[in-house]
């Protein structure tokens, strides 16, 4: 029981990280970008070759793993998404092909092999009597203190009220000095950021492959429904729930429908509350 | 005369903002009513109301004997409500015919055999001023002339009642003295009801028997043109602010 | 309807042009089989096949606006409803054919009713959900659907009194003949219906669609339904002619495809999609002995031509189409 709750934990607090990124885009740009699965793999092989090849330390590591995705998703938006504002379908699809892209470039570059990495912290402590590698609860320790920072971000600093500004109307902010096309670029590093650091913190865990994005990307989506738009702590409990429930799901249902529990969690909350379970979906 | 509509304790929360508090209106059969008020009154929530676009928090609607607040937009338009948005909406690639015939048989399944009458389109094409260009694409159209399809549209469903939201908003002289020609027409020939949301004056003192004046989602006065205009609270609240701009222009 | 207004359909001389065009089309494609090899024939098959199933998904996307990432979901579900009827209960093709299309249609009521409460990029993301739902379900119930291993032991379709569809020359032609059948249906809806103008309606203004008495939650629903109809009766074809089935042929990327081959051609031009999904799966072809790369390239292809041209090839086809016209006109 504990060990089901607790590789949850970890598995959800990665969704929920990559997923705060997926929000602040989604609620902000109206784009649900897909490409942040993409940009997950890069940062991931980012991160696997600096320390198989450089043997840098693990915070470098994730670092380069940050700036990997930042510089992507920073670049997806300047030269693509941005041609079509307004237009999201289009903006959808050219994300989706970017999503697609960047996996298949993977196999192309490195092949479909998937390959393990060191723990970039060695050794393990016990936990109400189960061994928990440091790298695990590295995890989580990352996934709560980043959430707390982006959250004492986008509320003390004035590049964060800008945003949240902008995340209230589009239309208003440039009449209030905001300068859209920057809080877009902003937006877009960070969520890139996210997902690398994600990236980078999972990866020792399990392992580098180039279809490892679908997953995390699906269930982040989710979770970005589910813990409503443009709420920070929504996100984060949305993602450990979810993390925790898909980990006793398949402890104690069937293992075979892990991936499907977040599809079926959906389905049933949007039934019942079409805005999601924290929130209101903006109109 | 009856009562066509009637509104009670309507309230509508968006988030923390009261858009409409506690609101108690009744609207005549046949009649001309306008609701005014600043920006941000909750005019145009009370229209989303009234069609089912949105849910109210709380209190009744009643049409024509009918309590109408939870149904959607599709069957409010059955019951004979129709409405033009604020925000100029057209099909961009149907023709002016499209949309007026669209409207005429809107309300019907698909699936029945249903006939329309071709000149009663005729007649609407001819009033609103489109018979000569009927196959012309909405979207190649002004933004005069889109509102005015606009309206053209929301009479081929035979409408009761139809609701106008700025329908004269960014029209030339020439224009809102054409369109107030169109309206009394509506009104008087057809028998239509018209409430009507306008921030120009004169299209409301012209043509209007009765005004409610909104504030804050609250109905601060209501009655006849003549006593609106002399009514203290209305002119502190909003003829200070907003009238006077567009009376000036 | 307003039928005095109306000239005859062939007096439009850009009608009569694409009648013509569409009829060499078609003449052209029935002497396929008479001048090519086997492999020409299989390839043109697939084609067709997924020439109807991105025709079917131009009804919901291009001509209703709702984009969904589950096409290919739907043409995986009547795969393997027509696999189990008839391997497994021993139904005959002919009754498992109209079986399967019923399944599809009660499927996407049932999914469709509360997905569709959702507008725009909400909606295409559950679908996205919903078509990795669907193959995990294929890919988990090894029991009913052979799971990883594949599905295997449908057969082509009983003869027909003295049309035996065991030779893929037939087959071809039982495919074109459904394919012919599936567009003139899709035309009939788009083009020349009171239906189709509503459906036109709900993607320019759904909420003005709405004001006016279009119950748009029903047209909506109806549109994923005929658009899911015709895909599972395009998977059932499929399956009798592919006679193995994977998870992997009907998983998300293959929905992705869909949505590529109908921009690729054009949204809502219907004819469009059917030359996008020939394009594409001749491309595809061309690179199939090296997978990685060609996903590539498809990736990279569509980028290009949402940036170009987000109408696709009939949208460029329009822009030569006008220069000319331009060129014409000042000579
Ligand atoms: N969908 C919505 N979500 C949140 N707030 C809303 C929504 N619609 C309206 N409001 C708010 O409700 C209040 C009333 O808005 P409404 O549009 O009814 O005003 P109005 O009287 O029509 O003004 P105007 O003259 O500018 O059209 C405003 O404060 C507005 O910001
Ligand atoms: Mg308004």
């Amino acid at each position: 029981m504990e060990i089901y709750i607790l590789n949850g934990l970890i598995l959800g607090s990665i969704y929920a990280l990559i997923a705060l990124g997926l929000n602040l885009i989604w609620s902000i740009t109206d784009i649900p970008d897909f490409s942040q699965g993409g940009i997950y793999v890069f940062a991931a092989y980012a991160a696997f070759f600096s320390v198989s090849l450089f043997n840098v330390p693990g915070i470098v590591a994730i670092l380069i793993a940050a700036l990997t995705g930042a510089i992507l998703a920073f670049c997806f938006e300047k030269f693509l998404y941005r041609r079509w504002r307004g237009n999201i379908p289009i903006q959808l699809l050219c994300a989706i092909a970017l999503f697609f892209l960047l996996a298949n470039l993977a196999i192309f570059f490195w092949t479909a092999k998937s390959w393990n990495m060191d723990h970039y912290i060695v050794g393990k402590a016990t936990i109400m009597g189960i061994g928990v590698s440091y790298q695990r609860l590295l995890v989580i320790a990352m996934v709560i203190v980043l959430f707390v920072a982006i959250n004492l971000f986008l509320k003390r600093t004035k590049t964060g009220k800008a945003i949240r500004a902008a995340a209230q109307d589009l239309e208003v902010a440039p009449w209030m000095g905001i300068d859209t096309d920057k809080v877009f670029s902003i937006i877009f590093a960070m969520g890139g950021a996210l997902s690398g650091i994600a990236a980078a913190l999972i990866t020792p865990v399990f392992t580098v492959y180039p279809m490892m994005g679908e997953l995390p990307l699906l269930k982040a989506l989710v979770v970005v429904i589910l813990g409503g738009f443009g709420s920070v702590g929504g996100t984060l409990v949305a993602g450990l729930g979810l993390g925790v429930l898909e980990s006793l799901g398949a402890g104690y249902i069937s293992s075979d429908y892990q991936h499907g529990f977040a599809f079926l969690i959906l389905m049933i909350v949007l039934a019942f509350r079409p805005q999601g379970l924290f929130g209101l979906r903006r109109e | 005369m009856t009562d066509i509509l009637e509104a009670k304790g309507l309230k509508k929360y968006f988030g923390g903002i009261t858009a409409v508090d506690n609101l108690d209106f009744t609207i005549r059969e046949g009649s001309r009513t306008a609701i005014i008020g600043p920006n941000g009154a909750g005019k145009t929530t009370i229209f989303n109301i009234i069609t089912g676009d949105l849910r109210p928090s709380a209190g009744s609607i009643t049409f024509m004997g009918e309590r109408i607040e939870r149904l959607k937009p599709s069957t409010t338009a059955k019951k004979g409500i129709a409405r033009t948005f604020q925000v100029v909406r057209v099909f961009n690639n149907l023709s002016i015919y499209e949309h007026v015939v669209m409207g005429a048989v809107a309300k019907e399944s698909v699936f029945s055999t249903r006939s329309y009458d071709n000149e009663e389109i005729d007649r609407i094409l001819e009033l609103t001023g489109f018979a000569d260009e009927k196959d012309k694409l909405a979207g190649n159209l002004t933004g005069a002339r889109q509102k005015q399809l606009c309206l053209a549209t929301a009479l081929a469903t035979k409408p009761k009642m139809l609701l106008l939201d700025e329908l004269m908003a960014g029209l030339t002289i020439t224009e809102i003295n054409r369109s107030l020609e169109i309206l009394r027409k509506i009104n008087e020939d057809m028998g239509i009801t018209l409430a009507i949301i306008e921030h120009v004056m004169r299209v409301i003192t012209g043509l209007c028997e009765k005004i409610i004046v909104l504030d804050h989602g609250r109905k601060i006065a209501e009655g006849k043109p003549k006593e609106i205009w002399e009514n203290e609270k209305v002119i502190e609240a909003y003829l200070g602010k907003e009238a006077l701009d567009h009376v000036g222009s | 309807m307003g039928l005095k207004n109306k000239k005859p359909f062939l007096y439009n001389k850009s009608n009569l042009v694409s009648v013509i065009a569409l009829v060499v089309v078609f003449v052209a494609l029935c002497f396929i089989p008479v001048v090519y090899s086997t492999y020409i024939i299989y390839v043109a098959t697939l084609a067709i096949l997924y020439a109807m199933l991105t025709a079917s998904y131009d009804l919901l996307f291009g001509y209703t606006g709702q984009l969904s990432f589950a096409q290919a979901a739907f043409f995986g579900l009547g795969a393997y409803c027509t696999g189990i009827l008839t391997v497994n209960l021993g139904i005959n093709f002919w009754l498992s054919l109209p079986l399967t299309v019923i399944f599809a249609l009660i499927m996407a009521v049932i999914i469709g009713s509360p997905a569709l409460r959702l507008r725009g990029a909400y909606f295409a993301v559950t679908t996205f959900f919903l078509a990795h739902f669907v193959y995990l379900v294929f890919l988990n119930s090894r029991d009913i659907t052979g799971g990883p291993l594949g599905f295997r032991g449908i057969t082509r379709p009983e003869p027909l009194g003295p049309i035996n569809f065991n030779s893929d020359v037939v087959y071809y032609y039982l495919v074109l003949l459904a394919a012919v059948l599936v567009l003139l249906l899709l035309y009939a809806i788009c083009h020349r219906s009171e239906l189709g103008k509503r459906f036109i309606a709900i993607h320019e203004d759904q909420d003005l669609a709405e004001s006016l008495g279009i119950n748009t939650a029903f047209y909506k629903v109806l549109s994923f339904s005929i658009s899911a109809g015709i895909a599972g009766f395009t998977g059932a074809l499929f399956a009798h002619f592919f006679l193995l089935l994977h998870p992997q042929q009907f998983a998300w990327f293959q929905s992705e495809m869909v949505v590529i081959m109908t921009i690729v051609g054009g949204a809502g031009t219907l004819i469009g999609p059917v030359i996008g999904a020939a394009v594409v799966t001749f491309v595809l072809e061309f690179f199939r002995y090296a997978p990685e790369f060609r996903f590539v390239i498809w990736a990279i292809a569509l980028i290009v031509i949402l940036v170009i041209e987000p109408k696709g090839l009939m949208g460029i086809a329009k822009r030569i189409g006008g220069s000319i016209g331009k060129l014409r006109r000042a000579s």
